[in-house]
């Protein structure tokens, strides 16, 4: 879930900043663990029956390492922003944690803090009259995000980088407790935290509890980013559908202008359909996936598509060339091309017996792949029929005007020589 | 069949092939002249400047980019354009010439040709 190389190493216990450690007087423990934020050492109870916080450590006296820049980060100001959360209206499961959390502390104020680089707004909040936000000059939280680790104080009032924060005299803030909280890809979006208006220590179970709660509400973000991302595969396969639809509705009016037998109509419509879905499996885990790039493998979509010649005519057909990977709009406009150029042989050229062959061979030069179709051993051709048809339209269209690129074709005594250049930039569409 | 069709030029802006040769096809039936279909702005520009089209019908996103200075060029030009789309036609095209006809995908092609025709009366 954190793994991005900018976000700071996991909290530790060592570098947990604890206000001044006037509170907390015991030294026994103080180099205990907190890996991953989390305290893993059993505490001693107190003759109260509640545990002490038993470190004793330095809160630092000055700005966090890069404060500003850390606040102001891009990535983490992006992160911040696809959540969505700033200046949304407050909802249960964050108003449900801060209830929690000053439950469990007995603090009157509680906060789910998000920073950016100018102000802190709050998602949730028990216990403060004032407005949803504040400015940074408010906001004991932005150190929270900048140290991206807890900051426990006392009485801020004593301390030197918090004593003048307007957070003190304007919210009455005097004790404070605050975990980061995370955005699914690590960045550091705010600060949990719980307030007192009088100086009071914490406890290693509060912190512990706020940590909890903390990893409550991103295990919540993370959850919401998941089903975001479904929405969008969804979004895009309701699309793709679409086109689809209109494809093969595309397909059957203009098949019906050719005003064939209602056999080759229906055999016709059929087969183009056919090259559709496959085009569109190869597309589908590529257009679902993470990658956005060129990925489908140009042979991949060709065997695809001759594979049912290529088992009808064993040794009849040939390919060769070096890897191309391409786009999903291109695969969609080749598949199609490439059906109808099948077709053709096996209606009327070299795949039309057992004794033609079609050989395939391309080549990447410069920023065209050129790909030479060749058809041998076969019947000669007969141009005239050949060209008018949906699908030497298709064929043309798709390559031309599609792809930008272009197509010749050589009527040869023992068949037909296509070749097709296609731009290659085209084809990573 | 839209009579009104005969003999004018009519160019198509289109990047879904399949669609675009259905819609030059119900064109071509109704005795219009084609031009195009085109999957990308800059042939169509050429295009338009070259041929001099009576109306067009135009898909709002094409392979490099949305149509709209395509768009601006015809309806500058007094060609009555239909537009046919997958998503909203762009903001700034609605507000400034809001009497051209919008589909939204998948439109019959017929029913983009009726919307044309009325449009296009002075031609041939």
């Amino acid at each position: 879930m954190r793994n991005n190389p900018s976000r700071r190493a996991p909290t530790r216990l060592s570098g947990f900043d604890f206000g001044q450690g006037k509170l907390f007087s015991d030294h026994e423990n103080a180099p205990g663990g907190l890996g991953d934020g989390r305290l893993d050492r059993p505490s001693r109870k107190t003759a109260e029956g509640g545990e002490r916080v038993t470190l004793h450590m330095k809160f630092s006296e000055t700005q966090p390492d890069g404060h500003e820049t850390r606040l102001n980060d891009p990535e983490r100001l992006a992160a911040l922003k696809a959540t969505g959360l700033m200046d949304s209206l407050p909802e249960e499961a964050f108003d449900r944690a801060v209830r929690l959390a000053t439950r469990i502390t007995g603090t009157p104020v509680g906060l789910v803090s998000l920073v950016d680089g100018e102000r802190q707004f709050f998602k949730a909040q028990i216990g403060l009259e004032s407005p949803r936000e504040t400015p940074l000059t408010h906001s004991f939280c932005q150190y929270v995000v900048s140290a991206d680790r807890p900051l426990g104080v006392s009485d801020a009032r004593d301390h030197p980088l918090l004593k003048d924060n307007l957070a003190i005299p304007d919210l009455g803030v005097v004790a404070y407790l605050g975990v980061p909280v995370h955005a699914p890809d690590g960045q550091t979006l705010g600060a949990f935290c719980a307030i007192d208006s009088s100086p009071r220590e914490w406890t290693k179970d509060e912190l512990q509890s706020l940590q909890d709660l903390s990893h409550v509400l991103e295990a919540e973000l993370a959850l919401r980013h998941a089903a975001a991302e479904r929405q969008l595969v969804l979004d895009e396969l309701s699309h793709r559908i679409k086109n689809l639809f209109a494809n093969v509705s595309s397909i059957i009016r203009q098949s019906r202008r050719q005003k064939d037998s209602v056999d080759e109509f229906a055999t016709a419509v059929e087969l183009r359909i056919k090259a559709l879905v496959q085009a569109h499996e190869l597309i589908i885990p590529v257009a679902l996936g993470a990658g956005s790039g060129p990925s489908i493998p140009f042979q991949r979509l060709l065997s695809t598509i001759l594979e049912p010649h290529y088992h009808a005519h064993l040794g009849q057909v040939t390919w060769e060339g070096p890897a191309v990977a391409l786009g999903s709009k291109a695969t969609t406009a080749l598949a199609l091309a490439l059906h109808e150029l099948a077709t053709n042989a096996a209606k009327y050229g070299a795949l039309s017996d057992n004794q033609g062959h079609l050989g395939i061979a391309w080549e990447v030069a410069g920023d065209k792949l050129t790909l030479d179709w060749r058809e041998t051993k076969g019947p000669a051709p007969d141009p005239t029929g050949m060209r008018a048809g949906f699908g030497s339209k298709l064929i043309s269209l798709s390559i031309e005007r599609q792809l930008g690129g272009s197509i010749e074709t050589d009527y040869r005594d023992d068949g037909l020589v296509r070749r097709i250049a296609l731009p290659l930039d085209a084809l990573a569409a | 069949m839209s009579p009104c069709m005969r003999g004018a030029r009519i160019l198509v802006a289109e990047d879904n092939m399949l669609v675009a040769m259905d819609l030059a096809a119900e064109l071509e039936a109704c005795d219009a002249e084609v031009i195009g279909p085109f999957a990308r702005i800059g042939e169509a520009l050429t295009a338009a400047a070259e041929h001099s089209p009576d109306g067009a019908i135009l898909d709002v996103n094409l392979l490099d980019g949305e149509v709209t200075p395509l768009a601006e060029k015809l309806l500058a030009a007094g060609i009555p354009v239909v537009f046919c789309t997958g998503v909203a036609l762009p903001k700034d095209l609605r507000g400034r010439y809001p009497d051209s006809p919008v589909f939204i995908k998948p439109t019959p092609p017929e029913r983009l040709a009726e919307a044309l025709c009325p449009l296009i009366g002075g031609a041939a």
